[in-house]
This record gives structure tokens, sequence and C-alpha cells, in this order.
């Protein structure tokens, strides 16, 4: 778990922070639409504040007409609070529809962006090294989603705050510049010592809370995902044990929370209901004096209560602000992230050379984080035709070695010359099965997507799994769960079949299979153009390669030429 | 609706279980916190129409008492207001700590939460244990005390109301059913859908990223980018529609909504006018009036002004509702409950489990789950102690299949099976399954109670060729993230440590040596034969057979063939 740096977070986030979450909209294609939108919303928000003002100022003289007992100004009020009432009310809603839209819109840029971002260039490879940035998914769906509504929503209330606050102002002046002026230090007061005494130590408080909550409901998604093995060993104990812990942990924070919300409602309840009775008394000697008349009570009533919701905008929308400043903070730690895992260390990076052969000299492999070497000055030479068997105990770094050949891995020294990427399949080690239909599980990663039918058929023929052949190639199923892992091996050997690239390699990619079909699927493969590389265990293996890199435990390692000798029918 | 039972299903346990005494206590001071703040209320609402009155009678003295009271009020209330939102909170919490306790409990008993992946019935799980319980619990209180405010309100105020206008208060309570019945019948149905569509999509959203966070390895092998973004991007596209939808018919609901509450500010003016200017009534009970009003309408169209969040609780409370039906489905499938399944027509294929000391299977007919494709037909073994048994075959044939059904987990088809109790069998999976945490609780996986000593530990370690992972990440008791860490290799290896750890009389391995090297797997399976443990595995390699006395090979199309007695070496070896 990374320590919390609270001394980063403030309630009023900085604008370097919110600038990246922005330009995605500002760079979106029909940026002239997004704005159009924004200068609408500005504008309806402001007119329909605007109303507000007007409209207390009627209700007040609605109050006074009836005071007064005077039949024709009363009706004459009367018509006027109505039509303002319902224009206000019309203005509020479109206001806050587009708002709404303005906010969809600008997640869905974000969105888009982030989905780009995380997926590009490994980066969603390299973040699971790094453990600074935390559940990456959480980030691009709920922060996102909440960073782009909250704003908008903070914006909107803001602009409306602004222009009630002047409107409210300017009425209350001509009633009272006393009163204005107690108003104004009243409510600067106020929110003065909502924010030092509170504000600070809540949002904290807040973003601890989203963390925690994730972890646990990051720990309840690694058992749905782990199904399978927990059954069998049966861990629910552990894991009810251990999900119990960080559920622990977060009511132990909300524990926290409620406490100080409770000190925050103590000043807020006392504050707001003096709001009510301030106004009279600072008036009273006029009205009592004859000077003004009782509907001035009433609309300064009014005018003080939106003046301290203006004012205490902070104090009154905390929890949102609080919710904001994390949501925020969390977002540009991801596009910090985004941004470091792109980059890396120039020192100790192993050389990449594009070119028509695999090849390596004087390869020495590193760990991600630098502690350890695995190999040590590997040379070798893979031409087309030459199939290459790599060996070794477990743990010695084989799957490492071609997590570097996929330029996954890059500390080290030496250099890797090795064609462009797409001319290089990759089949893990745990079989990797997409969500969607089969058509598309096969295809997986870059194939064609026209492809006819029959060809799908003829390879899942091809490589033994003919209950699929004749299945439905459009079924969406969730294969992971459906297939068993030799059943998934074998998918993934006919992706490669279709995939046809100049090189495979395959990292124990038929450890589940029966010898018998692991050598049906090399056979199959031995009559393709396809150089591939395997990783494996199985004696077997040697009679479908021409070399033999045999890696032992002390980063030493031994390349041999494997005699041709005729495949066993 | 027929889910009205369901509902309480989901709501009720808490208040009917023994800590919900407690929780009734909390919520009778919610009561009387309530009810004193409401109180307060109409209080200041009185006062305050006094203070209104008394200036537009221009009466200093009648001014000064009122303010005096006025003060008194707010010293006496302002500690009510304040501590009801703590009891709130604070209820809500407890609930929400005794649901997702129950909850987690629940579907982490016997095989529950394996059942429902299976099945793929529930969709996101997580969520519903996480956020739609945190939902319930808040948002319901919170509602709560919103309804039971308007009840106290609506007392009280009616009583301010009926003393000043007769007529006002029958307008009020027409106006008030009128504006609830339209927003229920035009706005209810659509919004509950369209909400709960929301959820589902956002949380699919999310899973299918999280999916590319745990198998980003393999997707970068694979460069399997440009359609890993297709396809979430496609989620996103689908919650971004429905979202779409929504923020329209919000758009309806917020005309009337805005439009049915500015309309009080203006009607009661309307309707006490007459009789103010025959000076019937005095200035101050308009005022009162206006606001007594607005508070019994806030009350009994209530409904209607908290649209949104029931709407949200709405479907919050159902999804919990499917997660509370699935797993209760399944719970009644537990063994001991088994026997009420077999009275179930139309499950009358389900095999029958007892209890042993040996693990053998009678005439055993294994299907899938759904029963759709016979695995295994007809099958009959018997594995003594001591005698262990290799499980070969192609892929695909059933073999983890069998385990499954060993396991308990899967219980489709027909004949019996006999096994040792369940906590005499450990299985090793074919994905190791490294949990996050200490290398120490690592090796104690699965079993809470062992308490191994640190030699005891590191000596597993050492006979699994894994010393070096304690001094390599600075001892037992640091956490790292293992499954990042360690390779699908060094994984069966840590697997097999817990095996050696705790020794169980029955061991059950898929594949569990299939990324360890042939002398790494003779190590394990050596130190493994120096222990009491039977051992049924399941594996392809010819160097496992001198450590088995039995083998059984599983054919296609459901055949099987088992070679027993000791010379089983060179008998199998020709085999394969």
């Amino acid at each position: 778990m990374t320590a919390y740096d609270q001394s980063r977070l403030s309630v009023s986030t900085p604008w370097s922070a919110y600038w990246p979450l922005m330009r995605p909209v500002w760079d979106a294609p029909k940026r002239w639409q997004v704005i159009g939108l924004l200068l609408l919303s500005v504008s309806t928000s402001v007119v329909s504040s605007g109303f507000l003002v007007w409209e207390s100022l009627q209700r007040g003289e609605f109050i006074s007409a009836l005071a007064a007992r005077n039949g024709a100004r009363f009706q004459q009020a009367t018509w006027l609070l109505a039509g303002v009432l319902i224009g206000s009310a019309l203005l509020l809603s479109v206001s806050t529809y587009l708002r709404d839209r303005l906010g969809l819109i600008w997640r869905r840029w974000l969105t888009r962006y982030f989905l780009d971002a995380y997926l590009e260039g490994q980066r969603f490879y390299r973040l699971g090294l790094q453990t600074a940035v935390d559940n990456p998914d959480q980030r691009i769906a709920e922060d996102v989603k909440r960073v782009t509504q909250l704003s908008v929503g903070m914006l909107g209330l803001g602009l409306e705050s602004g222009v009630q606050l002047i409107g409210f102002l300017g009425v209350l002046w001509s009633v009272s510049i006393s009163m204005t002026v107690f108003l104004g230090v009243y409510g600067v007061v106020g929110s003065a010592i909502a924010l030092l005494c509170f504000g600070k130590k809540l949002t904290g408080i807040n973003a601890e809370q989203l963390k925690r909550e994730a972890n646990f409901r990051f720990g309840l998604m690694d058992v749905r995902e782990h199904a399978e093995s927990i059954a069998f060993y049966r861990g629910q104990a552990w894991e009810q044990q251990r999900l119990s812990d960080r559920f622990q942990q977060a009511v132990h924070n909300f524990n926290r929370f409620i406490r100080w919300q409770l000190g925050l409602d103590f000043f807020q309840n006392g504050y707001q209901y003096l709001t009510f009775i301030l106004p009279s008394l600072i008036l009273a000697p006029r009205i009592l004096s004859g000077e003004l008349e009782v509907g001035a009570v009433v609309q300064s009533q009014a005018t003080f209560d939106r003046i301290w919701l203006s004012l205490s905008l902070i104090v009154v929308q905390f929890e949102q602000l609080t919710a904001l400043a994390a949501s925020v903070e969390r977002l540009s730690r991801f596009v910090q992230g985004l941004q470091a895992a792109s980059k890396s260390r120039q020192d100790q990076q192993i050389e990449v050379i594009t070119s028509a052969q695999l090849a390596a000299e004087d390869l020495s492999l590193l760990t991600p984080d630098g502690q350890r070497q695995l190999i040590d000055k590997l040379t070798l030479n893979v031409p087309p035709g030459q199939h290459l068997l790599i060996w070794g105990p477990s743990g010695v770094g084989k799957s490492s070695l071609t997590r570097a050949i996929a330029g996954l891995w890059s500390m080290g020294a030496g250099t890797l010359y090795r064609p462009q990427r797409r001319d290089l399949l990759f089949l893990p080690q745990q079989p990797y099965m997409m969500l969607g239909s089969l058509r598309q599980q096969l295809l997986y990663p870059h194939g064609d997507p026209t492809k006819d039918t029959a060809a799908l058929r003829r390879v899942l023929q091809q490589v033994q799994l003919p209950e699929l052949a004749e299945s439905d190639l459009e079924a969406i199923e969730d294969w992971a769960q459906r297939l068993s892992v030799g059943e998934q091996q074998r998918l993934a050997f006919a992706r490669l079949l279709l995939n046809q690239p100049t090189y495979a390699v395959l990292d124990e990619a038929t450890s589940a299979l029966a010898a018998d079909q692991e050598q049906c699927l090399y056979d199959c493969l031995s009559q393709t153009p396809i150089t591939y590389i395997s990783v494996g265990h199985r004696p077997s293996l040697t009679a479908y390669h021409r070399q033999l890199l045999t890696l032992a435990a002390n980063q030493g390692w031994t390349l041999t030429p494997i005699p041709p000798q005729p495949v066993r029918p | 609706m027929s889910d009205r039972s369901a509902f309480w299903r989901v709501i009720w346990p808490y208040w009917s279980s023994r800590e919900g005494l407690g929780a009734w206590g909390l919520m009778l001071l919610l009561v009387v916190l309530l009810l004193a703040r409401t109180g307060l209320q109409v209080m200041f609402v009185v006062q305050g129409g006094e203070l209104t009155s008394a200036l537009a009678a221009q009466d200093a003295e009648r001014f000064f008492q009122a303010v005096t009271l006025f003060l008194g009020v707010l010293v006496v209330g302002l500690p009510f207001a304040a501590c009801s939102g703590y009891v709130q909170r604070k209820l809500g919490l407890y609930w929400r700590v005794w649901l997702t306790h129950r909850y987690l409990h629940r579907y982490l008993t016997g095989s529950v939460f394996y059942q429902l992946r299976q099945q793929d019935r529930i969709d996101n799980p997580d969520q519903r244990l996480e956020e739609d319980i945190r939902t319930l619990t808040q948002e319901s209180l919170m509602f709560l005390v919103i309804a039971l405010e308007a009840l106290f309100q609506l007392i009280g105020f009616a009583g301010v109301l009926w003393l000043l206008s007769k007529p006002l208060m029958g307008i009020l309570i027409t106006y008030a059913v009128a504006g609830t019945a339209i927003a229920t019948l035009v706005f209810g149905r659509t919004l509950v859908g369209i909400n709960r569509a929301q959820l589902k999509r956002e949380a699919d959203f999310r899973f299918g990223l999280a999916r590319i966070r745990d198998h980003a390895e393999a997707i970068a092998l694979y460069q399997g980018e440009a359609q890993e973004r297709t396809q979430s991007w496609e989620r996103f596209w689908q919650a971004f529609c429905n979202f779409q939808n929504l923020i329209r018919v919000q758009l309806g609901l917020n005309l009337f909504q805005n439009h049915y509450r500015y309309a009080t500010f203006i009607i009661p003016g309307l309707i006490l006018a007459p009789r103010l200017f025959d000076g019937d009534l005095e200035i101050g009970d308009v005022t009162q009036a206006g606001t007594a009003f607005n508070i019994i309408l806030a009350a009994l169209a209530l409904i209607v002004l908290q649209f949104q969040q029931l709407t949200n609780l709405a479907a919050g409370v159902q999804r919990l509702q499917q997660l509370d039906g699935a797993m209760a489905v399944e719970e009644c499938r537990l063994p001991e409950k088994a026997h009420r399944l077999e009275s179930l027509p139309g499950d009358a294929s389900i095999m029958t489990r007892q209890e042993a000391a040996v693990i053998a299977l009678e005439h055993v007919s294994l299907r899938t789950p759904d029963g759709s494709r016979l695995l295994v037909r007809d099958l009959s073994l018997q594995v003594a102690v001591g005698e262990n048994l290799l499980i070969t075959g192609p892929s695909g044939v059933g073999k983890s299949s069998l385990l499954r059904a060993i396991a308990g987990l899967w219980k489709t088809g027909a004949g019996t099976i006999l096994t040792p109790p369940l906590d005499q069998m450990m299985f090793l999976p074919q994905r190791p399954y490294v949990i996050p945490g200490t290398l120490r609780e690592q090796l104690r996986y699965p079993y809470l109670e062992a308490h191994p000593t640190d030699e005891g530990l590191i000596q597993v370690l050492k006979q699994v060729n894994l010393e070096m992972l304690a001094s390599r990440w600075d001892g037992l008791d640091s956490v790292q993230d293992w499954p990042r860490l360690l390779s699908p290799g060094e994984q069966q290896r840590l697997a097999w440590a817990r095996l050696l750890l705790h020794q169980p009389a029955w061991a059950i391995l898929d594949e569990a040596t299939s990324a360890l090297d042939d002398a790494n797997e003779g190590l394990v399976y050596d130190h493994l034969a120096a222990t009491t443990t039977t051992v049924i595995s399941v594996g392809h390699r010819p160097l496992l057979i001198q450590y088995h006395q039995k083998m059984l090979e599983i054919g296609r199309s459901q055949t099987w063939r088992l070679i027993g007695g000791n010379p089983l070496r060179s008998d199998a070896d020709q085999s394969l």
C-alpha cells in the first residue's frame, strides 16, 4: 500500500492538475460544439440566477402588497410573480439539463483519452509493475465520472452563486448598507472557519475512504476472478478474513469521518439558524420607526439566505468538493503515472534494433526494478527456419527472456535485434481468453475480420477442437470459464495459425496438452513458414527445433544446435 | 409487486437480529431527536410569523419578546439538529457492517461464490457487496429520516395551517396527491429502469477494465491493445447512451418538479388574500401559512421531491435481492441441505456424495454443469490410502472436471462419489493461486488455524527450492505483490510448499507441476512421497508414473481405462 500523501491535497485543486483533464475535450474534433454548449450552459445559468433575484424581489412585493391591503397592487404583483416563477422554473430545468449534457460529453472524451493512453505502448503493463498507481480501472470508470459531473456541477453552482451574490448584494445595499457590510463579514468569517477547521481534515479522510473502499472492492473482484482456485483450496475462511480486514479498515476510517462531520454539523446548523433572525434584528429599528415596510424583512431574509448560500458554497457543498478534489488528485496522478510509464530510465536499457532476423548480442537481462540479473551476456541468432527451444529450471528467467523479446522488460545491457512487433506473435503461458465471440477469439489480436468462416473452422479442426469447429462462431460466451486450460491453449494455437506471423514465441504454450496433441500441433506449425521460439520442458519438443538454449541458475547459458532428425510419424 | 417479500428479505434481517436490538435503541434515539427537531422547527415558524407581525404592527415590546424566545429555541434546538445527523450516520454504518459481514459469509460459505461465477447469472457480485450495500444502508436510512421528519412536520404544521385556513388545507392535500401521482406514473417506471440499466452498464465497463489490469501481461504479449480498446469503448458507449436517456427523462422530471415547487410560493397568498383584506388575518399569519404550506407539501410530496434518490435506492435493493436470491438457491445445494434438492423436479441428475475413508467413484457419469455434455461414462474406481492414482488423457476430455466432481464443485451427472471429509483433502488447482500478503500467509493458506514455526516454513521452502524467496524479499513477513513477482513455475512450487507444510491425508493435484522442469518435478514428488499423503494427480509427463500405483486413462468419446498393480511403470511406459 502506498502511503497517502495528505500534504499534497487541498480543497482548492490547482489549475495545473485540472488542465490535463480538460485537454481531451479541447482537442476533440467537435470542439466548437462543446464550446457552444458551454457558452449556452453558462448563459442559462446566469439568466436563471438573474430570474431568481427578480423572483425574490417580487415575493417581497407580493407580501408588502398584502400587508398594505391594496387590491390593485396585489393583483399586479400576483401576475408578475406568476410570470417570473414560470420563467424561473423553466430556466432552472434547462440549465440543469445543459449542465448534465456538458458533463457527459466531457466524460466521453476524457474516458476516450484515458483508454487510449492506458492501452498504448504497453503502459497498462508497465503501470502494473509500479505500485504508485493503484486500481486504474476505478480511476477510468469512477473518478472520470465523478470529476466531470462534479466539476460541471460546481462550475454551475459557482456561476449561479456569483450572479446571485452580486444581484442580492445590490438589492440589500438599497435596503440597508450596514446590513450588507455585516453580512459580508459574517459570510467570510463563517467560510474561513469551515474551511480551515474542517476542510483540510475532511478532505484527507475522504480521499482515504475512497482508497480503502477501492481496496475492499478489489479484494472482492480477486475472489471472483480466482473463484475456482479458491474453491479447490477451500480458502473461503481465509478470504473471508482478508476481506473483513479490508472492510474493517474502511469502517474505521468512516468512523473518523462521521466524528468530524458531527463538528461540522454543529457549526453549520448554528450558523444557518442564526440567519433566520439576523435580518429582522438589524432592520427592526427602521421598521418600528416606520421607515421601511414589512415586506423589506421578507425580501432581505430571502436575500440573506441566498447570500449565505453563495458565500458558504464551499461549506455546504463540502462533501462534494472533497470528493471532487480527491478524484482530481487520483486522476492527475494517473496522468503522471501514464507519462512516467512511457518514459524509462536511459542508463540501463537494452538496445533494440529492428531487423529482419531475431538475434541477441551480449544481452544481459535484469528484473524491471534492476535488482537481480537473470541472464548474462547472451548471444544468439535465430534465422528463418532455425527454430529455437529454450530450456532451464523453473524460475531461471525463461519467460523473462520472452518478455525482453516482446519489449515488456527493458532493463539490462546489450543489443536485441528483432523484426517489427506485428511480425512477432506471442503465446503466453496463461492463455488469455478475451470477452467476445469465438470468431473474435480466433482473430485476436489482429487477424483479418473478414476471414471466411470455412477457414476458421478448418483451423479449429487442425488444432483438434472439432466441437468448437462445429459450433456457432458468433456465440458470445465466457470462454475462460467454458474451456479447459488445454482447450484454451489449443485455441491460442489456432490464433497462431490464423495470424501467420514471421516469428512466434511460445511460452509453455502446450504445457496442459498430452504429448500426442502437442506433437500434432507442432506438426501443423512446422509446415508453415513461421519461425518459432519455444519455452518448454518436454524432451519430445527437441525434434521440432534446430537450436537449444539452456539457461542455468547461475545466469549462465549454453547454445547447442540440434541435428535434424526424422519426426516420428 | 411480488418483489415485496424479497425486498423485506434484504432489509429486515438486521433489524430482527441480536445486534438489531442495539440498532432499535439507536433508532429510538433518532426518532426522539427528530421529534425534538421538528418541534423546534414548528416553534421557529410560529415565532418567525410572530416576529413579522410584531414588526408590521410596529410593536417594539412584542418584537423583543419574540426575538428572545427565538434565540432560546435556537440554543436548545441546535444540539438536536446536529446530533440527529451523527446518530443517523452511525446507525447506517452499523447496519452496513452487519450486512457486509453476513453477505460475505454467505458468499464465501461452501462453494457459493464458485457456483455464482460458473453460472454467470449474477453480474458483478463485488459491486453488489461493496457499493450496493453501502447505498442501501446509507440511503434507506436517509430516506427513513426524511420520511419520519416529514411525518412529524405534517402533524405539527397541519395544526398550524388548520387553525389558519381550512380551504388551504384541502387544496394542499389535493395538490400533493396529484403531484405525487403524476411523478410516479409518468416518470417513475421509466427512471427506475434506466437507473438500473445504468448501474449494470457502469459495472460492466469497470469489470472490463479490471480484466485488462489482471491480464496485462498476456494482452501486452499478444499486442491486443486495439481489441481491448474497442471493447472497452463499446462498453463505455453503452453506459453513455443510457445516461443520455437518463438526463433526457430527468429534464422532464425537473420541469415538472420546479414548476410544482415554485407554484407553492404564490398559492397560500392568493387563497388567504380575501381574508387579509377583510382584516380577518394579520400579515404574519400569511407568512406562517406560506412556510407551513411549503413544509407540509414537501412532506406529502416526498416521493416527488426525492425521486432520484428513491429510484437509486430501488435499483440498489433490487441488485441485492438478486444476489440474495442466487445465494439462497446455491445454499440449498450445500451438502447439508442437498437432500432437499433431490425432490425437486428436473434436477434428478445429481450425483450422490457419501463420506468414506477412501476416495471411490461408483458408476459415475459426469456431465458439464448445464447438463449438455457427457464427459465420462459409468466410471468406477477406488483409491485406498497409500495407493496413488495418476489420471491421464488428452486435453479436453474432462480430467479437471473429474477433480471438480471429487471436490464437490460439479454435481451434474449420475452415480455415487465417496470421499473423506473435505478438510482431509487438499487440492492444488491447475492455475496456482497466489494470494496477496506476506510469505507466511502465503504458506499458511488456506488454513487459518495453522501456526507453523519459522523453521518449519523455511524447511518447506527449501524442499521446493524456494528458500531464496525469504531472503530476496526480506523475510517471511514482508507484504509483496506475489502474483506479479513470481513466475508460474515458482507459483506452482509455492503451492507445493503449502502441500508439504500441511501434509493433508489426501492431495489432489491438477497438473500441479506443468510449469516445472523434470528435476524440480522429481524433487517435489520425492518430498511428497516421504509423507503419508495419498495423491491423485492429473498430468501428462511419463516421469510422473513412478510416483503412482494406479493409472486412469480417460479417452475421447467418454471411454476410460484403469491400469493397476505395481508393475505399472513398465506397462505404462509403452503406452505413452
